[in-house]
């Protein structure tokens, strides 16, 4: 699904000095996977997301996103990967207020090209629990509920995979849980997630963990439930 | 991308007026700032054609081929003036040599004028009466609202008919019709033969609606026992020869009144080219100045459509970054942000003509010009309108299709 090979990204400062956030990173990601990339703040989990999410391009090194090598795509191009294959899930939700959950769980589609399909997406809505919902605004929503709008957003396009920033960072631990928990489900179901945290707890909830340090892969192991079997195979 | 459907440009253009009507507060800024600039540029275009028409229709009215002998106090006789007193050199051979002698003249009339007092039943006024030939109306070119006008066999048999300005027959006869009643005219009983058409304020300060005109004769003979004129009228074959009659009529009448060409003339020849000429001038050097003052009022309008659509782009970048993280291309997040702002600035311009069309007829009606709404100005006001809204609208629109996506999201 993922590979990632010796990929770096250098900023530029306004003065001209560089900033290299990621410096040297290669990993693979299979298909069905749930994995937590993990690291403290200014570690450089955002910018391994922002390139992951084809919304930036490494300085060095590949990115190949389903077999494509997506590291030299133009913007152009980047944007329809992103539309096609990849579903955002971000910290502050980022749904269009006054603005319904269905309308917001439309818009990957109005930039698909091709036929909106309004009961595809009442039915995703129904799929997080929310099909009774669907014409409220999404001001009306709980925060929980915002969350679970925005995931059903980002399965709008079916993508193959999901890439969320911190998705409980702006939840109360119970909302957590419960978003925690769809994630889970939309992994058994066999899609490929990746989550960015600096939160353990949230980390536990995955079968792998990438823990980043000043732009390096400082570990990455199997996690969880499954990390005893894993370690025994390995 | 596949090519988007029907499906999908309905949702886009949904989607773009439910952002309208999300943000109305500043939809309605927009479409206040575009409807402005058009309003105001169409209501100054309209009331310089407004004045302009009147002064070519004052023209038209005037003749711009009639030259006017008046019998007129030289200014320096005895070293100061003497107005007020009349002079009565100006007579019937100076007329009958004049229209022998001088070639080009069409049609031509004597004048007499005196104040008098009107009298109709119960109503009474004093106005201006003018002794004139049946030509005087033509040269004028005046038509009648109703009756008729005398003709030279009412001159020879100086008939005691009057023909009415427009006012003094309203103020004497109210909503009944004049014509075939009885006025007094310094005693002296006439029959009304008709009514002349309104004409409005002269380009003189004269206003003939409020002037009487009876047969030449019937004045000289009926109501002033005088032998001299107040002034005579020529028509001229055409403007051309203005100033060659004037130069003859002058030199002609000199002669007879023998009066050399150093010492100042009891009459003086005139015509009103020249000062119809400086206020044509005038009216074009307003309508240029008006027509600048309403494409700035366009530019102010384009600007406050600019100011709002930006301000747009910079509250709504966090919108921006979202549509483009879930697939927005920066084509689609510029034409959603410019067809906003078009849809606004277009019901604005429209809105905008409206506007004008009402101010024009406001501003028209208070400065007393004819209401002209020319529909090429207004086209002209709003295709420039557009093409100054597509510009300031694509300007914040481009700006936000350029915003990187993670920098946008990072906004709060
Ligand atoms: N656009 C940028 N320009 C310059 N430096 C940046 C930029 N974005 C991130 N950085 C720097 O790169 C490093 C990694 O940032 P980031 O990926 O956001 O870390 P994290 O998400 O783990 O907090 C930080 O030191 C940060 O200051
Ligand atoms: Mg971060």
């Amino acid at each position: 699904m993922i590979e990632v090979d010796h990929i770096a990204r250098t900023y530029t400062r306004g003065d001209g000095t560089p900033v290299p956030a990621l410096k040297d990173i290669s990993f693979g990601i299979a298909k069905g996977e749930f994995v937590t990339i993990r690291g403290a703040s200014g570690s450089g989990k955002s910018s391994l997301l922002n390139i992951l999410g084809c919304l930036d391009t490494p300085t060095a090194g590949t990115y190949r996103l389903d077999g494509e090598d997506v590291s030299h795509h133009d913007d152009q191009r980047r944007s329809h990967v992103r539309n096609r294959k990849i579903g955002f899930v971000f910290q502050s939700f980022n749904l269009l207020p006054r603005t319904t959950a269905v309308e917001n769980v439309e818009i990957p589609a109005l930039y698909a090209g091709g036929h909106v399909d309004r009961g595809r997406a009442l039915a995703i809505l129904g799929r997080v629990g929310l099909g009774d919902r669907a014409d409220h605004y999404v001001t009306e929503l709980s925060g929980g509920e915002q969350q679970r709008v925005a995931i059903a957003r980002a399965l709008m396009n079916d993508p193959p995979l999901l890439l969320a920033d911190e998705p409980t960072g702006n939840l109360d631990s119970a909302a957590g849980e419960s978003v925690m928990a769809l994630l889970t489900e939309l992994h058994r179901e066999g899609r490929t997630i990746v989550l960015v945290t600096h939160d353990e707890g949230v980390a536990a909830h995955a079968k792998r963990e990438i823990l980043i340090r000043d732009g390096l892969i400082a570990s990455d192991r199997p996690q969880g439930r499954d990390a005893a079997t894993a370690r025994q195979s390995a | 991308m596949a090519q988007p459907d029907g499906s999908t440009w309905r949702h886009l253009a949904r989607g773009c007026l439910r952002q309208i009507w999300r943000y109305r507060l500043r939809s309605a800024l927009v479409v206040f700032c575009a409807a402005l600039g058009v309003a105001g540029a169409v209501t100054s275009v309209n009331y310089a054609s407004g004045g302009r028409a009147q002064v070519l229709e004052k023209i038209r009215r005037l003749g711009t081929n009639v030259v006017v002998i008046n019998a007129e106090q030289s200014r320096a006789v005895g070293g100061r003036a003497r107005t007020g007193q009349v002079v009565t050199t100006l007579r019937e051979p100076d007329y009958r040599a004049l229209q022998r002698e001088i070639a080009g003249l069409v049609r031509s009339s004597a004048v007499i004028t005196a104040g008098m007092r009107l009298k109709a039943g119960f109503n009474s006024k004093v106005s201006p009466v003018l002794g004139v030939e049946p030509d005087f109306f033509r040269i004028k070119s005046w038509a009648l609202a109703e009756g008729e006008y005398f003709d030279e066999e009412d001159l020879k048999r100086s008939v005691r008919v009057a023909l009415l300005g427009h006012t003094v027959a309203r103020d004497l006869y109210g909503a009944e019709s004049p014509v075939g009643q009885r006025l007094f005219i310094n005693r002296v009983p006439f029959e009304v033969a008709g009514v002349l058409s309104e004409r409005g304020q002269g380009i003189d300060i004269t206003n003939e609606d409020q002037q009487v005109y009876v047969p030449l004769t019937t004045a000289m003979r009926r109501l002033l026992d005088a032998e001299h004129y107040t002034s005579i009228l020529f028509e001229l074959e055409s403007s051309d020869q203005m100033a060659r009659v004037s130069r003859e009529i002058e030199e002609l009448l000199r002669v007879r009144h023998r009066i050399s060409e150093f010492r100042p003339a009891d009459f003086r020849v005139g015509n009103q080219v020249d000062l119809i000429r400086t206020q044509l001038a005038s009216s074009e050097r307003l309508g240029f100045l008006v027509r600048w003052i309403g494409f700035s009022g366009l530019v102010v309008g384009g600007l406050g459509v600019l100011a709002i659509a930006w301000i747009a782009v910079r509250d709504r970048t966090t919108e921006i970054g979202t549509r483009r993280a879930l697939g927005a291309t920066a084509p689609d997040i510029f034409f959603q942000f410019a067809f906003e702002a078009m849809v606004l600035a277009t019901a604005g311009a429209l809105l905008g003509l409206a506007l004008g069309w009402l101010a024009s007829r406001l501003t028209a009606h208070q400065a007393a010009l004819p209401f002209i709404f020319e529909r090429s100005n207004a086209l002209a006001a709003l295709a420039v309108a557009l093409l100054l809204n597509l510009v300031f609208a694509s300007w914040p629109a481009w700006r936000a299709a350029r915003l990187d996506p993670i920098q946008a999201l990072k906004h709060e």
